[in-house]
């Protein structure tokens, strides 16, 4: 082995060990679309009505709804993303009644404040994780002083509950923060008296968030005011408690100023959240796909035993024509298979039901590499070349062929990539990832293990 | 081992016929798609589609009659699976969705919806405009690139063979009227990717001989090439046949149209990449 070959057969391990340390490790694992797993993939799109205008913040207070009713409703791992101007794409996987996801998402937002009779105090703790603590007795204390917290907010919401049923026109409300609760008396004024909410540090610089109110809100809100001072004054957003300042002031004039310990982000995100109650946006539904778990599972199986069948012929037939050097185009092919894998989690990609026939097509065009290569290398002997001479310059040839082959058909990928949307663009992807993985496992895979075999048993 | 093969087909010289052929195929095609047009699915119209399963599958004339009272337009029913049965409306309400469920909850007890999508209007239309410009992006970034690995020449004679195989395939899809959804584009790209990736392969070898072309001609030089390229294209068509057959056959209802649009594409574009790209060159050539 000379030094090119030598870096290239250690580039090879490395490679493989890496991919495949990356897949076994990497907790998140591969994402499933919602066609694979189940769940209800939904698009809004905002409405431009006589009462809710659209503005040019309109998307962005939506979003703001919408995280916060989405994270109430504990779906795991939710998408929530922007699309275009005016729509945007929800995604919750695995979700069993997608009507009722859908009645949450399409509401129109609801604000209101409301005075704080009561709350479960503090919100709750984090778990204890085994490695923050030293031995085993200290972290089964800890898990132990947690589940009497746990137990102590449940009961203190159950509470409550009760409480809320004597008092006329009070709710239990949740807080953003889990495992908190708040008791609220009626409605005191609603987000149609609030005008408008921004982001306003005072002159010590310190983060607030002022609100202004129409002339009834005025009226209204400067009669809680009076009211509560010294207590705390609930904003609720859909049922969820965004903010619950004390007050420390009769505030007559319309114009009020939330201060507190607020990081800039933390201010903005809540005067979007009252913006959002103040100037709901009115939505209809564009676009809607349920897939319930028992088809996208038979989908999975089914793609998989195509998968297999197809992997199978492929291997099968390069062993067949090629003998040894197809044995190794095979290998190269398992090589294929795993960085393909390894790419799509490291791309954090989605796998759809067209991904997965894109990585059965990516099957057959991978050893189109080695084809041409080995087609080469038999006209290279046919010339008269040594084995090993064959083996270079047939390389180096079909080289040239197998990159303007597949940059060509890479083009198409990375447009699907950036024009498709959905599934669309799930197939983009697989597709680019797929390619490049071949065109290493055909021109560096194959290669350092031919090389192998040829120096050591003299001719292939 | 491998046996010495020394092809020699004069495939050249059936050129004028084999351009023929594609030629009628793509005239045909063209008729078809202009007076059967295509069977788009919703995510092109808009619409519902739902999927239920029962323990025993109705007949669908039965299912028929149970919707025709709710849906104000002829629905599509059709069986999907063993168990499942696929209906398609053109009325893309939530309300429209949720009536045809409850009809059929009312006469099947032991229905159950699996899924089920819904496309507005204007979602179908982005989606079609998405295609379109796509498609176009990827043809001019294609004829692109070629033209400067290659020659202009070159990158037109490898872009007509795309637009060949796009259109017998669409023509299929008219034929036979199977439904075309959002993955039908990926199909179709795939198709123009793996037609491409064959006609560049035959015309890297042409470009490799181009120096004897004026001892040995257009044709001869073609000829030799397309000898020269034989067992590669024979074996990497089987090898891409393999496993699109596979999909044909086990990969399910949900991929059949994507599977077969790729079966039809890649036939067209082995077909194409032999004797279109390279009889459009040797005409071309040959004029001069």
């Amino acid at each position: 082995m000379n030094r090119a070959d030598k870096f290239r057969f250690w580039l090879v391990l490395i490679v493989i060990v890496g991919a495949l340390c990356y897949a076994y490790f990497e907790r998140n694992g591969l994402n499933l679309g919602l066609d694979l797993k189940g769940g209800a993939h939904i698009v809004l799109q905002a409405k431009d009505t006589p009462e809710n205008p659209l503005r040019d913040d309109s998307i962005d207070r939506l979003l703001a709804v919408l995280r916060n009713r989405i994270d109430q409703y504990g779906v795991a791992e939710p998408i929530i993303q922007k699309s275009g101007s005016d729509r945007i794409i929800v995604d919750l996987p695995g979700i069993q009644d997608p009507a009722a996801a859908l009645e949450l998402i399409g509401r129109t937002a609801q604000m209101d404040f409301r005075e704080v009779l009561a709350s479960t105090g503090s919100n709750l703790p984090v778990e204890p994780q085994r490695r923050n603590y030293d031995s085993d007795i200290q972290f089964v204390n800890a898990q132990e002083r947690w589940r009497q917290e746990v137990a102590r907010l449940s009961n203190a919401s159950a509470d409550l509950v009760a409480r809320s049923k004597t008092v006329e026109g009070s709710i239990v409300a949740p807080a953003e923060e889990a495992g908190m609760f708040y008791l609220l008396g009626p409605v005191l004024l609603s987000g149609k008296d609030l005008d408008n909410a921004e982001v306003n540090p005072d002159s010590l610089g310190r983060m607030g968030v002022s609100l202004e109110f129409n002339s009834n809100g005025a009226r209204l809100f400067e009669d809680a005011t009076a009211r509560l001072i010294g207590k705390q004054l609930a904003i609720v957003l859909d049922n969820v408690v965004i903010s619950a300042p004390v007050v420390q002031d009769r505030i007559g004039g319309g114009r009020a100023q939330i201060t507190g310990r607020f990081t800039a982000d933390e201010a903005g995100r809540l005067a979007i959240m009252l913006k959002a109650g103040a100037l709901p946006v009115a939505v209809e539904i564009a676009e809607n796909r349920s897939v319930g778990p028992s088809l996208g599972a038979d989908s999975v199986k089914q793609g998989l035993e195509a998968g297999l069948f197809g992997a199978g012929m492929v291997l099968v037939f390069m062993l067949l024509y090629y003998q040894f050097r197809g044995l190794a185009a095979d290998l190269a092919l398992a090589v294929t298979i795993l960085l393909i894998f390894a790419g799509l989690i490291a791309f954090n990609a989605t796998l759809t039901l067209p991904g997965i026939a894109g990585i059965i097509l990516t099957l057959g065009m991978a050893v189109d590499g080695n084809v041409l290569i080995y087609e080469r290398i038999r006209e290279e002997q046919n010339a008269g070349k040594t084995p090993m001479a064959a083996l270079d310059s047939g390389f180096r040839k079909a080289l040239v062929t197998i990159l303007d082959s597949n940059i060509t058909t890479l083009i198409a990928a990375l447009v699907l990539f950036y024009f498709g949307s959905g599934s669309v663009r799930g197939f983009g992807v697989t597709l680019s990832v797929g390619l490049v993985a071949s065109v290493f496992a055909n021109i560096v895979v194959t290669r350092a293990i031919l090389q192998l075999f040829v120096k050591r048993g003299g001719r292939n | 081992m491998m046996s010495r093969l020394n092809l020699n087909f004069d495939f050249m010289s059936h050129r004028k016929l084999a351009l023929t052929i594609s030629l009628v195929l793509v005239i045909a095609s063209i008729a078809l798609l202009l007076t059967r047009g295509l069977n788009l699915g919703i995510d092109f119209t808009g619409g519902n589609v739902i999927q239920v399963e029962f323990d025993n599958r109705p007949e669908i004339n039965g299912v028929r009659t149970v919707i025709s009272g709710v849906v104000a337009r002829e629905a599509m029913i059709q069986n999907f699976g063993e168990k499942g049965i696929i209906i398609r409306t053109n009325e893309d309400t939530e309300e429209s969705r949720e009536a045809v469920v409850k009809a059929l909850q009312n006469n099947y007890a032991d229905m159950r919806v699996t899924g089920f999508e819904k496309v507005g209007p204007v979602v179908g239309g982005e989606l079609r405009r998405q295609a379109i410009i796509g498609v176009s992006i990827a043809l001019v970034a294609i004829l692109i690139y070629i033209t400067l690995r290659f020659q202009f020449r070159f990158a037109v004679v490898s872009v007509v063979p795309l637009v060949h195989d796009v259109i017998i395939a669409l023509g299929f899809f008219s034929l036979t009227q199977m439904e075309i959804g959002s993955s039908f584009i990926a199909a179709i790209l795939t198709i123009v990717g793996y037609s491409l990736n064959n006609t560049i392969i035959i015309l890297d070898r042409v470009r490799e001989n181009w120096g004897g072309l004026s001892r040995e001609g257009i044709v001869n030089l073609v000829n030799k090439s397309l000898n020269q390229t034989l067992a590669r294209t024979i074996n990497t068509t089987l090898t891409t046949l393999f496993p699109v057959i596979a999909l044909c056959v086990w990969g399910g209802p949900v991929l059949m149209a994507f599977s077969y649009a790729m079966l039809v594409g890649m036939i067209a574009g082995t077909w194409s990449s032999m004797f279109v790209a390279t009889g459009l060159l040797c005409e071309w050539q040959g004029k001069k």
